[in-house]
């Protein structure tokens, strides 16, 4: 059983560690593009702040099934 | 509520004569919204109307004024309660008041732009000779030789210098000073020039140019120094004469500004208009109704002679958008703006966003300590920036949220700065835990009926982010249908669609937790027992497929569903039932935030009291400063994530299944009194 809960929060550890960097490296991309955008037209603002928070789902999927796996210990 | 205020399409037509009073009136009443006149091609019978005479010199008189105000800085400057003027007294001394700004405040800016520009170039001055303020030798004593080269500069080693030199030759002489790098002035025969300038190369030279002029440099500086003293007083007097100005004409030139800038926008106002030889046309939308108050205006203040007539709206017609909310709404609609103005057509969801953006943000702060504060700052907001429309706006919604984050706070999470009032009941043996009536050592009777940082009360949180996912999505889902019914019936469909796949995905995970509802709803088992009876076993009877419960109803509403939507929008709805099922997962972020921000604020806490319980008064006194610094730092960051996901489920999650925006805002044409008030009466 210890072998197998361990195993359990490395798995939950790695769905939101990964998750996480995927989330990183997309909003990387659109920030700094955003950034750039912005500071020539700030009306686009509002729609813009949208693009930057859409990758941060996928960290949630992360959290969602690391939560799932860690109610199985 | 949740449309905006219905438009009426205008056209005023009067002879021009009359077109000064239409104009005035229209300015006063502030309801048109003009539209520009566009000429056809080749016609020859319409064209543009042409700006007032007045306009040009009316213009003048404003560039004056803007330069007059731009002079003594009145505009960053926050004016203290300043009084408005009537219109008639701007009028009356606006002539006299033009030139005493030409002649004071002019002059008095300009001598301080003349002290200005004395004192920099004394800086510049002072700058050039300090590095020869060491050497004690006249500057014009550096130049003018016929037989002796002279090298000005400095130095990294002058005693290498020094020894090079004297063993090369006699014929010279050095004067130095010392400070990190050494200036020298460098005096040697023109014969030994060359072989000099390569030994002071070595010696880390960097050549600088010797000042003009004449005298020992160190009294240069001390003299230079005084007359800059001199000057700062001078300038120190045009600053406070500068001010006084400020303080006499401020009033005055806020004023004749505001007047002036209306005044321009009526003379140029017939620009925006068609005429023809003898009379003129304008294009309005006006709010619906008002058309026969201004009408009847109009054919008082004219005898008649002009007349509104109301045109037939088609659906190419795009009106402006006047938003029609009650005031506790309005400052939500900002948050609307930003995304884009809502089409006239479609449904204003202003009132449902002035609702659910502070439940969601409340709800993820959760915290009455951090509630409070969040009103305490929304109040502050709105009384020190309360000309500007936008802080105030922002602070309003500050202080709603930070009322639900309250409330959350008491009713449901029981804690005040990350600290519960009462310990969990899953507390570990030994583990110290602090709560509030712990440390004040009494028992204050607020429970937390979800702990944040408990295995259980994060299952919780989950759930009901979860059902305030699909009762939002669904209202999103029901406006799409309302929307698009309208158009097109197909999307009507393909949305209902929609509305059944995610009511059968949401059945599906309630009844993965279906535990916690029971548990929840168990004191309203006796008053409503068909639910536990007969809806929930209908509900979640199923089978089991793959080691997850499926019940039937989410099997038949699923496929019932995704049916409607291909037959009615095609395979490309397919997508969508993807989008929508993350788009329900999407709300867990509201668990998410509360949990981290929680987690985040029970660290620090735990950090925090355990070093001032440590009983040693310096780790204590550390301790406090490092506990209200992180609080700080908890209750900024976690703000700031907290509200910026609150409006992004509103702009994606909700705004996706049915907002289009892209309408153009209401502006109508006037002018936003500040500092004047408008002639009473007649407008002519």
């Amino acid at each position: 059983m210890a072998i197998e809960a361990g195993l359990i929060a490395i798995g939950a550890g790695l769905a939101i560690g990964l998750t996480g960097i995927a989330t990183a490296l997309a909003q990387k991309e659109i920030g700094s593009a955003a950034a750039g955008a912005v500071a020539e037209n700030e009306k686009v603002f509002g729609k813009l702040l949208i693009y930057m928070v859409l990758p941060e789902t996928i960290v949630l999927f992360g959290l969602v099934i690391a939560f799932m796996l860690m109610q199985k210990i | 509520m949740f449309k905006p205020k219905e438009m009426g399409r205008a056209v005023i037509i009067g002879p021009k004569p009359m077109m000064k009073q239409t104009v005035d009136l229209l300015h006063k009443m502030e309801v048109a919204h003009i539209l520009d006149f566009v000429p056809l091609e080749g016609e020859t019978e319409i064209w543009i109307g042409a700006p007032e005479n007045s306009s040009a010199s009316l213009n003048e008189k404003l560039v004056k004024m803007r330069s007059g105000a731009k002079l003594i800085g009145l505009e960053d400057w926050a004016a203290p309660g300043i009084e408005k003027l009537s219109i008639d007294e701007v009028e009356k001394n606006l002539d006299m008041k033009i030139r005493t700004v030409e002649l004071n405040i002019l002059s008095a800016s300009e001598a301080k732009s003349r002290i200005e520009e004395q004192l920099k170039r004394i800086e510049e001055r002072i700058c050039e000779l300090r590095p020869f303020g060491g050497i004690g030798i006249p500057l014009e004593n550096c130049r003018g030789y016929d037989g002796v080269s002279v090298f000005a500069g400095r130095v990294s080693d002058i005693k290498k210098l020094e020894q090079a030199i004297s063993k090369l030759t006699d014929e010279y002489e050095l004067f130095s000073a010392h400070g990190e790098k050494s200036q020298i002035a460098l005096f040697v025969a023109n014969n030994h020039r060359e072989t000099a300038a390569k030994l002071l190369s070595e010696c880390g030279y960097e050549e600088m140019r010797v000042p003009d002029g004449s005298g020992i440099p160190s009294r240069l500086i001390a003299e230079q120094e005084s007359h800059k003293l001199g000057l700062l007083e001078k300038e120190d007097n045009a600053k406070k004469s500068i001010a006084e100005l400020r303080k006499r004409h401020a009033q005055f030139i806020l004023a004749s500004e505001e007047y002036l800038s209306a005044e321009v926008q009526k003379a140029e106002a017939p620009v925006r208009f068609a005429t023809t030889e003898h009379s003129f046309i304008i294009d309005c939308w006006i709010p619906r109704a008002k058309l026969g108050e201004i009408r009847s205006a109009l054919e008082t203040a004219t005898d008649m002679e002009v007349c509104l007539e109301e045109i037939h709206i088609s659906h190419e017609d795009e009106p402006p958008v006047l938003l029609d909310n009650p005031k506790a709404v309005k400052p939500f609609e900002f948050l609307l703006d930003a995304y884009s103005t809502p089409s006239y057509y479609e449904i204003d969801p202003s009132i449902i966003l002035s609702f659910v953006f502070p439940l969601f943000f409340g709800f993820m702060i959760g915290d009455v300590g951090y509630g409070l504060l969040m009103i305490a700052s929304g109040i502050a907001a709105m009384r020190l920036f309360g000309k500007d429309e936008s802080m105030k706006s922002i602070g309003w919604c500050l202080m709603v949220s930070g009322i639900f984050a309250s409330l959350f706070g008491v009713l449901l999470f029981g804690d005040m700065f990350g600290l519960t009032f009462q310990s969990g009941a899953h507390s570990v043996e030994g583990e110290v835990v602090y709560t509030w009536s712990s440390i004040l050592g009494m028992d204050i009777p607020i429970k937390s009926l979800i702990h944040k940082t408990e295995a259980s009360g994060v299952t919780q949180l989950l759930v009901i982010s979860v059902i305030a996912g699909y009762v939002h999505i669904f209202i999103g889902l029901l406006f799409g249908i309302i929307n698009e019914w309208k158009h097109d019936k197909k999307h009507a469909f393909g949305k209902a669609a929609l509305m059944m796949i995610l009511t059968g995905l949401f059945i599906f995970m309630m009844n993965m937790a279906g535990g916690i509802l029971a548990r929840w709803l168990e004191s309203f088992k006796g008053s409503a027992p068909w639910v536990f009876d007969k809806l929930a076993p209908a509900l979640s009877a199923g089978l089991t497929i793959g080691g997850m419960a499926v019940p039937y109803s989410t099997l038949a509403l699923s496929l019932a569903g995704t049916a409607l939507l291909v037959s009615s929008i095609g395979l490309i709805g397919l997508i969508e039932v993807l989008e929508i099922s993350g788009h329900l997962v999407s709300y867990t972020r509201l668990a998410a935030i509360g949990v981290a921000k929680g987690a985040m604020a029970m660290a620090f806490n735990t950090l925090g009291i355990g070093m001032i319980a440590s009983g040693n008064i310096a780790i204590g006194i550390f301790g406090v400063v490092v506990l209200v610094a992180m609080q700080m730092l908890v209750f900024v960051l976690g703000s700031m994530s907290s509200g910026i996901q609150a409006i992004r489920l509103q702009y994606v999650e909700f705004f996706m299944k049915f907002y289009k925006g892209g309408g153009t805002k209401f502006k109508p044409f006037g002018y936003e009194r500040k500092y004047t008030i408008e002639k009473s009466g007649k407008a002519d």
